[in-house]
């Protein structure tokens, strides 16, 4: 049901502050797609045409190489998967595998993209998740560079 | 094409048009005499002027000449005639009148006919002679024509000369001699009744034409402003999306109503014109009899004119004027005609001009000559440069890219060499034959070109791809078997028309190179490379097989749609389908879907007005649904304005996941208002109570997921489900095709017919697993090209709108490459495609090519460049060209370039 994927987005932080209304349009305007464990959710490569917000269980993010594929980490509940792609108009930079039984939202891109432009509370927590990775990315920057 | 109107009507209809003068001057002899038997009854029989000194009897039908005095004035009698008294002289002179009224009746019926058909001949040919004549301009004037003006110019601009065209001879030629008939016959009676009327026409022929000047001019005017509103209203409508999504539309409206309101100037003034010269033209008709009592009364009181003569006399003056009036008329036409037809020939520009040899077909370059551009010039409608003095050989076959920014001069030398455009100044040949004199034929048969616009028309995916195929000249003619046959290709014949009819079999498999495959095959193929296979093969799932069809073919999908649910059972798959249970609820289905549990087959039930129907309507109030109907359609509503309360009307999510547009929603909410005020849903008027209800048939939980259907209900719709079939009356037989496990339906998609139920939502890659299991089954039984075959039938929409873009570009580059061009021009055809999809299809054409040339138009070349040449342009200017294993050669093209 629409309210309980609304409750789920409600306990991520990047929605937090949303309101319940967009979170429904959000709701709405997705897919909700059950996964079994082992399902590939989005393909490294591949053009980005849709986004996922995992709402349960547990998916490994994958770097297919020559020599085959290695995991890069494992997300859960609330993660956001393929929204670079969606932003930059880019391939997929990863395969997204599903490791446990899990629930997501799916969007399309251009659904994604206009409610961007129409609820600036969706912007603007895109922006806030963005920049905590930023944040974080540096930070690990910071430590590997201690590390040395 | 002809510039003198009258030159190309006689040159296309002389013979008819002479037959038909023919026709008037037979015609004439009984026209004279329709004045002279009327005087004659007046007064040989009812004053009996033949009857006078005491004869008894006089003759009828006598036929006598009398040989002038100075010739001797001997009387030969041919024939005496029959005497007859005064009473059957009456009659039988009556009779006489009667029988020419039906002659001369037979006579303008056979010239009105003969002319109007010759008009309608004339106007099938003008209107071919000018779609021709689109065919054979450049292509950069083709472009710059408004396609509505041009629409617009061939159907309706010429239908008024078409109507004139049987009149520009036979018209004036028969009024005119039927108006001298006339006066000749008024003289006859009295030299100066004669003079009278002569006079009296004069001065309509003088004064009024000159007052129509004016009303011509307006005339002139009122049509180009017309037709600048068409052409207006065309780009309008082209750009409706625009005009929402900026919300545009009191500003368009504004320039709409400017036009408007200048049309109607005109027109007003054109009326007010039109009836000056009309009523002049009443009054002169209508004074005229006042000369003729004046005058000829008081010639026949002194007995210069008997009453007989004046009484005829002021007959055949009230037959005058029509001619008079019509000659009148018949001029004001012509010269409208001419101007328009003038006008139009002057709206297209000057056409291409090939030589008789490049239209018979010349050898055309073999695979291996370059493409060699001289000193190429092309400048844009205000003068400024596209391309400055282009010199390059390009080498083939190969792999050549054009690579600058959007609009700089690689997308001039593409347009170029795929014969988009012609250039201003220089040559650009293959091999020893100039793109410019190639003719259609021959161009077709060594390159092919796509452009940044998909360009489709209305009808399926396969006419669109396959016109690459047709034949360049009409197909052999069968024997004409039957008479309407023979008098099709007769009635072609002599309006210039082309006699093959478009349902005869255009294909030609020759157009194929000899190494490849069937159409059919190629066609696929083609369509593959664009990388669209699978999405023909899922419209083709959403096809239906129509009624009648092969039976071989239904009891083969009945077959897969068995094979298909063992597989997915076995490959515990089975829940990615809801299959089509009669005792279960549907989920992925709407409610009203569940109710009727079929497809809907003629005119009623539909999807849209489902509570509108009287046994629908029955079967919700007898099962107590109708309320709890209409409640659901609040939640619905409730919801949707809740979640969409800050989208503006008309925005797109607003419209792809409201349940209703936003006005309908607002009037709904209003409905809900109401509601609350009168106290609940049961005191809304029905009708208001009929669109919840109607709503609420719409909805699917498994879509949707608002929490509104619970079990209880499903069992409840579950059960009106049963007596909706049950109680079906005898008038809805043949409505509705109800879901049966083991029968076929023909109204619905293939899709359904294999599965027997829908694919669940909310499932992981559902449809791509099922289609996968589909398309396995559907190989094994040999299905897929059935299923491929209805997907190619699927129709693309007027100009390719019932399709996505990628669709559209994806048709259109199968369309450019099916019949294996020795160079394929790829000019921004890949932009509507995702990158890495591009990237493919780009890798697809170069493998395709293998042996050709490809030639593609690119913004920046990719990491893995394969071409063989590279030619780099700044603007208008080509500053490096790279060939491979070879240094840039810079210097050359920059030292051209700068000279």
């Amino acid at each position: 049901m629409l309210t309980d994927d609304v409750a789920v987005l409600r306990r991520i932080p990047m929605f937090a502050e949303v309101d319940v209304p967009k979170l429904k349009l959000l709701g709405l305007a997705s897919r909700h797609i059950s996964y079994a464990a082992g399902d590939l959710m989005l393909r490294q490569g591949e053009d980005a045409r849709l986004l996922c917000i995992v709402l349960t269980g547990e998916v490994e993010v994958r770097r297919e190489t020559a020599g085959g594929p290695v995991p890069i980490t494992r997300l859960g509940a609330g993660a956001i998967l393929g929204e670079l792609g969606v932003v930059l108009d880019q391939p997929y930079s990863a395969s997204v595998v599903a490791v446990s039984e899990t629930t997501a939202l799916e969007m399309d891109k251009a659904i994604f993209l206009d409610l961007l432009r129409q609820v600036p509370q969706l912007s603007m927590a895109l922006i806030r998740e963005l920049a905590r990775r930023v944040v974080r990315t540096s930070d690990l920057y910071a430590e590997a560079l201690r590390g040395h | 094409m002809e510039t003198d109107f009258y030159r190309y009507v006689w040159r296309n209809t002389r013979p008819e048009q002479l037959a038909i003068l023919g026709l008037i001057l037979v015609s004439l002899p009984f026209y004279f005499a329709s004045f002279e038997v009327p005087k004659r009854i007046i007064n040989e029989a009812i004053q009996g002027r033949a009857f006078q000194d005491g004869q008894e009897t006089a003759a009828f039908l006598s036929l006598i000449f009398s040989a002038p005095p100075w010739w001797g004035g001997d009387r030969i009698v041919v024939f005496p005639g029959f005497q007859l008294d005064r009473t059957a002289l009456l009659f039988a002179l009556s009779f006489v009148f009667l029988a020419l009224v039906f002659i001369n009746g037979g006579f303008k019926r056979s010239v009105n006919t003969s002319k109007g058909i010759l008009g309608e001949r004339m106007l099938r040919r003008f209107r071919l002679d000018l779609y021709a004549l689109l065919l054979r301009l450049k292509p950069e004037d083709v472009r710059a024509m408004k396609p509505a003006e041009v629409s617009t110019t061939i159907n309706n601009e010429v239908e008024p000369i078409g109507g004139f065209i049987g009149d520009a001879f036979i018209q004036p030629f028969m009024l005119a001699t039927q108006a001298l008939t006339a006066l000749i016959f008024i003289a006859l009676q009295n030299v100066w009744l004669g003079v009278l009327a002569m006079a009296i026409v004069l001065i309509q022929a003088f004064i009024i034409p000159r007052m129509r000047k004016e009303q011509l001019r307006l005339g002139r005017q009122r049509q180009a402003e017309s037709r600048r509103l068409a052409g207006r209203i065309g780009e309008l409508v082209e750009i409706t999306p625009v005009i929402h999504n900026h919300a545009a539309g009191a500003f368009t409206t504004a320039d709409i109503g400017e036009r408007l309101g200048r049309l109607f100037d005109i027109r007003m003034r054109l009326y007010q014109r039109k009836f000056a010269v009309k009523f002049l033209n009443n009054l002169l008709s209508q004074i005229t009899p006042f000369f003729f009592f004046a005058v000829g009364g008081y010639l026949a009181i002194n007995g210069v004119l008997d009453i007989g003569q004046l009484v005829v006399a002021i007959a055949a003056y009230r037959d005058l004027p029509t001619p008079i009036k019509e000659l009148i008329d018949w001029d004001q036409q012509r010269t409208e005609a001419v101007l328009k037809y003038n006008q139009i020939i002057a709206q297209f520009p000057p056409p291409l001009t090939y030589s008789p040899e490049a239209l018979a077909g010349r050898p055309l370059p073999g695979p291996s000559e370059p493409i060699v551009a001289e000193n190429l010039r092309v400048v844009d409608r205000v003068g400024a440069p596209l391309v400055e003095s282009l010199s390059a050989t390009l080498a083939r076959p190969g792999r050549i890219a054009l690579v600058g920014a959007s609009g700089s001069g690689r997308d001039i030398l593409a347009r170029l060499i795929g014969r988009q455009m012609m250039p201003q100044g220089g040559t650009l040949r293959i091999g020893g034959m100039a793109l410019a004199s190639m003719s259609d034929r021959e161009a077709s048969g060594v390159l092919s070109y796509a452009g940044p616009e998909p360009l489709l028309f209305q009808g399926s995916i396969r006419d669109n791809v396959v016109i690459a195929l047709v034949r360049t000249e009409a197909p052999p003619l069968p024997e004409a078997t039957d008479a309407a046959e023979r008098q099709r290709r007769r009635e072609a014949a002599r309006s210039g028309n082309p006699l093959a009819p478009f349902s005869a079999d255009w294909l030609d498999p020759a157009r194929l190179p000899e190494r490849a495959g069937s159409v059919e095959r190629e066609m696929f193929e083609a369509l593959a490379i664009a990388g669209m296979s699978s999405e023909i093969f899922r419209l083709g799932l959403q096809g239906r097989i129509a009624s009648g069809s092969d039976p071989t073919t239904v009891a083969r999908l009945l077959e897969a749609r068995r094979v298909i649910r063992e597989r997915l059972a076995e490959r515990d798959m089975a829940r990615l389908i809801e299959p089509f249970d009669p005792a279960g609820y549907h989920r992925n289905s709407t409610i009203g879907e569940n109710l009727m549990f079929g497809v809907r087959t003629g005119k009623l039930l539909a999807a849209d007005a489902l509570a509108a129907d009287p046994h629908m309507r029955a079967v919700l109030t007898s099962e107590r649904l109708w309320l709890p109907l209409a409640e659901l359609g609040k939640g619905i509503v409730e919801s949707a304005v809740e979640i969409f309360a800050d989208l503006p009307p008309g925005h797109p999510l607003f419209e792809r996941f409201a349940f209703a547009d936003a006005e309908a929603l607002a009037e709904l909410a209003r409905i809900l208002e109401a509601a609350r005020a009168a106290g609940g849903l049961a005191a809304l008027p029905e009708a208001d109570q009929a669109r919840l209800v109607d709503l609420a048939l719409g909805y699917a939980e498994a879509r949707t997921r608002f929490g509104l259907v619970d079990e209880a209900f499903e069992k409840r719709v579950v059960t009106a489900r049963r007596r909706f079939r049950q109680s079906l009356p005898l008038t809805y037989v043949g409505e509705i095709e109800f879901y049966e496990a083991e029968q076929f339906l023909a109204q619905a998609p293939v899709v359904d017919n294999l599965l027997f139920g829908r694919i669940a939502f909310g499932v992981a890659n559902a449809e791509q697993r099922v289609n996968e299991v589909m398309i396995e089954t559907l190989s094994a039984l040999d299905l897929e090209p059935a299923i491929n075959r209805l997907g190619l039938a699927h129709d693309v929409g007027p100009g390719g709108r019932f399709l996505f873009p990628p669709q559209r570009a994806a048709i259109a580059l199968a369309r450019a490459i099916l019949a294996r061009p020795q160079i394929l021009v790829i000019d921004g055809a890949l932009s509507a495609f995702p990158q890495a999809e591009a990237r493919r299809i780009l890798e697809a054409l170069g493998r395709r090519m293998q042996g050709g040339t490809l030639i593609v138009s690119l913004a920046q070349l990719p990491a893995d460049d394969e071409f063989d040449e590279v030619l780099s342009f700044e603007g208008p200017r080509l500053v490096s060209h790279r060939k491979r294993d070879a240094a840039p050669a810079l210097a050359q093209a920059s030292a051209e370039n700068v000279a």
